[in-house]
């Protein structure tokens, strides 16, 4: 009995390669993103909703302390990635 | 800010504010920090082990220091804001207790936000239960009471600290409305109709 000829056939990518620096940057601008759609919210509802402005100031400040040199960290390893 | 818009009634006194027990808070935080950097931790370890007792590990990171960065910098991006919502819901969820009334604002997610007002002299069977080792320990505990006439209008809250005072305070508070209510009998019916 004879057994067909195996034919190969040519590999398809069907994933579109990104290069890692442009990836990274895009990652990067999600973050981003996603960044300033929460701190529109979290401040929202702080000014909206908080029993005590002085409490209210001093989240405001944490959350800006804590998260704008993690910001700036992404901004310069994304330079560096790139 | 909450207190300017709660809109008052002409002489309402604000008795007490009261939040979750901070134990609540706490022990929320700390499982958010553990996740945030247990993943770091785990990682700095493998590769501390493997350099000093020369294994080869699974990847070479040589070069990559950056994207390790960039990647541990987002997820405690996103590690800090998930301690921040904690930090929100934790504080926007409140009882305030005035002599007339008690608003229960329970703050569920961002944008979902419920404010129940109840009134003292509609209020019955005030009830806490303190459970478990940590609550007792802590003093901490569930608060329930019901609104006559209204089966589905009670209100319970969990991890209320003092509960034993606060069941007091909203006592006294219903006491002295009832007193007052007796004294001036039409003064709840014109209230009610401005609410």
């Amino acid at each position: 009995m004879d057994s067909a000829p195996v034919v190969a056939l040519p590999s398809v990518n069907y994933l579109p390669t990104l290069p890692s620096g442009d990836l990274f940057l895009l990652l990067f601008y999600f973050t981003v993103a996603a960044y300033i759609i929460f701190t529109g919210v979290l401040f929202y509802h702080w000014n909206a909703y908080a029993s005590d402005r002085k409490m209210a100031t001093a989240t405001y400040v944490g959350y800006l302390i804590m998260t704008i040199p993690m910001l700036l960290t992404l901004a310069t390893t994304v330079l560096m990635i790139q | 800010m909450l207190l300017e818009t709660l809109d008052l009634e002409e002489g309402e006194d604000i008795l007490t504010v009261v939040r979750k027990h901070w134990l609540i808070l706490v022990s929320q935080l700390f499982g958010i920090v553990v996740t945030a950097i247990m993943p770091i931790a785990l990682l700095n370890i493998y590769l501390g082990l493997s350099e000093a007792y020369n294994i080869e590990t699974l990847f070479d990171t040589t070069g990559y220091t950056p994207h390790l960065t960039f990647i541990t910098t987002i997820w405690l991006l996103f590690s800090t804001f998930s301690g921040f919502i904690v930090w929100t819901h934790y504080f926007l969820d409140l009882w305030v207790i005035t002599d007339r009334r008690i608003i229960a604002v329970e703050q569920i997610h961002f944008f979902n936000r419920s404010v129940a007002i109840f009134r003292l002299e509609r209020l019955q069977d005030i009830e806490y239960s303190i459970k478990g080792l940590i609550g007792t320990f802590f003093n901490f505990g569930t608060i329930s009471a019901q609104n006559a006439g209204h089966n589905d209008a009670n209100f319970r809250s969990t991890g209320m600290p003092n509960p034993d005072q606060l069941q007091a305070t909203i006592q006294k508070a219903m006491d002295g409305r009832l007193a007052e209510l007796n004294n001036r009998p039409n003064l709840s019916s014109s209230e009610s109709a401005g609410e």
